[in-house]
């Protein structure tokens, strides 16, 4: 019953659903088999070094110049940021900038070569559209399985509430270890004035998003805790944006900065504080056209250092961040499914049950 | 030229080596060298045993003094050389029957020691050291990390070293070779044959190329020393972590010490003071960890390099340096070129100064 009234109320409320932005379907008659596989091959070779090979052998000369072009700016932006921080031996005054802008460099080479080899593979007819509408209420309940060397807890009950109205959204969180005394509570407030909603449907699932975030995690055998807070932007474009032929994939960066502190719970430590830069970039795709079962799958880097995966030591020095991905499959109404998976200085991944009270979006026309 | 190096060297950095859980086991194998004639044990791996041969002992000692056993099968005529030694270390040799009459010699360098015995058979004690070994008062030392690719050029920072009065032996906290291939970790230790102090250092994470190289030359990786009543603890952070075993190693360390004037070095700094540049470890939650204990564990002053410039700060409440001033691509900006730190330490007093010291570079 209340899930009916919350499913129906927000319908109301955000008015009219605006038309979902697809792309003029391509007059052209679809590929051969056997050319999509040339295609995927090219994409492979030599498209790990030429981007968009694989669509320019399928024919798709505008979109394999587009991708070309994609990771000519990642490729100069690693350059500017990886060249600044090698002229400068990582100053202090230009590593944060550097580093951020060789971040984003990175993503959208990643992005331009996943986008290609994706294209091929995966005919258009075949591919998802974005959620357009967000859901009132989400809560999610799962399990994470930790593997760090350096510490000896193993299982953590996560859990997440998402309550989203007016474009805020506020967004409690809960890791508490299973297995040990280990607890990292956050609380991130966001507002997103442009993309999907709870109270307005977006024409596609790009979106903006500007969040703020305390976190405060307890080591409790370890004696230690951590209190970040953090302010970051987090943006998405649907690559259809880029070139129709790339629909149903999208492309997320995030940039911000944290300032953390580390509190020891033993007399005469003082707390240090810590600058933490924040930096995330991810390729995904969408299965299903809203109409269950639904999936919105990505692959990640994470920059930051203070997730349960750390960032990849080794002989990367620490420097790098995580790499990851996660799911998210909605094979029912109301319920969902949420996986994730990140490998750093630690391997953490697990899968979570979601349900949601408010039906994200009807069935697209 | 120095760029191209670099891009090398981080192409480098994605090859597999060893682990820091490798290195740990390596460690465990240091100070130890047996044949059919004789059996060498260095009390807590803190000499490498470059060769055991009837009749001569070759060490490369990473600590200013140490104790040991030897044992050899038959009456001989024993001859040790310790390289990487106090000026004025001696060996002294305790048999059952007393102590053994030791003819010592300096070697063909300041810093090589060399000692001639007639050991009877059977298990002799070793005692390994200065005549100021266990002097409570305060001496200098100086703090030098990260030579790298600057190894042409650093005879001019052992001469500005040997410069400043009073040092009595160079602290490193790594990074002595730029790719860590035995060649280049041998080049090093030929650079310090003219060098008339010896040099106590941990590893970098450009020193780990080839298994085992660093611990055959230079000794362990992690390990501790006590000289005129300071505690030296160096830990190999050299992959921006711990390994788990070496935190068994360190809980123990940092309980015997915990009374004594203690420092703590290592190559990678936990927590980077620019958080933003992530020169720290590669987990936050494993820094914390980290620094809990030497907080708890009453450390007095944390050593790092790996971050080529010079910092002074604290973590955890523990007055912290980096030094990483030994001549690999410098931090710009920074208003500093290369540079070594002079520490002043007591038994009594702790930290009682630290200067900076440049080094012009050479155009």
């Amino acid at each position: 019953m209340v899930v009916a009234l919350l499913d129906s109320a927000p319908c109301a409320a955000a008015g009219p659903v605006p038309p979902m932005a697809v792309p003029s379907p391509d007059p052209s008659p679809p590929p051969s088999a056997g050319r999509r596989v040339l295609g995927v091959g090219a994409s492979l070779l030599p498209g790990a070094l030429l981007h968009g090979s694989g669509h320019f052998v399928l024919g798709h000369g505008r979109t394999a110049g587009r991708l070309f072009a994609l990771e000519g700016v990642g490729l100069g932006l690693v350059l500017v940021g990886g060249g600044t921080l090698i002229g400068s031996g990582a100053s202090r005054y230009l590593v944060g900038p550097a580093a951020a802008v060789g971040i984003m460099g990175f993503g959208m080479v990643a992005s331009s070569l996943l986008a290609d080899v994706i294209g091929v593979a995966w005919p258009t007819e075949a591919r998802g559209a974005p959620q357009r509408q967000r859901p009132l209420v989400e809560l999610e309940l799962g399990h994470r399985a930790v593997q760090d060397p350096s510490f000896s807890y193993g299982h953590f009950l996560y859990q997440r509430l998402d309550i989203q109205r007016w474009g805020w959204r506020v967004s409690p969180s809960m890791w508490l270890a299973l297995d040990d005394e280990n607890a990292r509570m956050r609380l991130e407030v966001a507002y997103r004035p442009w993309g999907p909603r709870s109270d307005v449907a977006a024409t596609d699932g790009s979106f903006l998003e500007v969040r703020s975030a305390v976190t405060h995690h307890r080591f409790a055998p370890e004696r230690f805790r951590t209190l970040t807070t953090e302010l970051a932007t987090r943006g998405r474009i649907d690559l259809w944006r880029i070139d129709q032929e790339l629909v149903g994939q999208f492309a997320e960066a995030e940039l911000g900065l944290a300032i953390q502190s580390f509190a020891f719970d033993a007399p005469g430590l003082a707390i240090d504080h810590e600058s933490l830069l924040l930096a995330r970039v991810a390729h995904g795709v969408y299965v299903g056209r809203a109409r269950r079962p639904w999936a919105e799958v990505k692959v990640l880097y994470e920059h930051r250092h203070d997730t349960f995966a750390g960032g990849v030591n080794g002989r990367l020095i620490g420097a790098p961040g995580s790499f990851g991905a996660e799911a998210k499959v909605y094979p029912l109404p109301y319920f969902g499914l949420r996986g994730e998976f990140a490998a750093g200085a630690a391997i953490y991944g697990g899968v979570s049950l979601i349900t949601y009270l408010f039906t994200p979006e009807e069935d697209e026309p | 030229m120095k760029r191209i190096r670099l891009l090398a060297c981080l192409a480098f950095c994605c090859q597999c080596v060893s682990t820091s859980d490798d290195r740990a086991a390596f460690d465990e194998e240091v100070g130890h060298a047996a044949t059919e004639e004789a059996e060498l044990i260095i009390d807590e791996g803190l000499a490498a045993i470059r060769a055991l041969q009837p009749g001569d002992v070759t060490l490369w000692t990473s600590a200013p003094a140490w104790t040991g056993r030897f044992t050899t099968s038959e009456p001989t005529r024993w001859r040790f050389v310790v390289d990487n030694a106090l000026p004025d270390a001696e060996l002294g040799i305790t048999s059952n029957d007393g102590d053994v009459p030791v003819s010592a010699s300096t070697g063909e360098r300041a810093t090589q020691r060399a000692f001639e015995a007639d050991l009877p058979a059977g298990t002799v004690s070793l005692r390994f050291g200065p005549p100021d070994r266990d002097d409570r008062a305060p001496f200098r030392i100086a703090v030098m990390s990260d030579i790298q690719d600057a190894v042409d050029d650093v005879q001019d920072m052992f001469d500005a070293i040997e410069r400043e009065p009073g040092v009595r032996f160079l602290l490193g906290a790594g990074d002595l070779a730029q790719n860590g291939r035995r060649d280049q970790l041998l080049r090093v230790q030929r650079e310090l044959r003219s060098f008339d102090l010896p040099y106590y250092t941990t590893l970098g994470n450009h020193d780990v190329n080839e298994l085992r190289a660093w611990q055959e030359l230079y000794g362990r990786g992690s390990f501790q020393f006590r000289y005129r009543g300071v505690v030296f603890t160096m830990i190999d952070s050299a992959a921006a972590s711990v390994g788990p075993v070496v935190y068994e190693w360190l809980d123990d360390w940092l309980m015997r010490a915990r009374n004594d004037v203690h420092v703590v070095a290592m190559h990678i700094p936990p927590l980077d003071p620019v958080g933003v540049r992530n020169g720290g470890f590669g987990s936050r939650h494993e820094a914390g960890k980290l620094l809990t204990r030497l907080g708890e564990g009453r450390v007095d002053l944390t050593v790092y390099g790996h971050i080529h410039s010079f910092y002074a700060f604290e973590n955890a409440g523990i007055p912290a340096i980096i030094s990483g001033g030994g001549g690999a691509i410098p931090e710009r900006l920074d208003g500093l070129d290369r540079h070594f730190v002079v520490l002043e330490l007591g038994a009594d007093d702790g930290l009682l100064s630290q200067r900076v010291v440049e080094v012009e570079t050479r155009p």
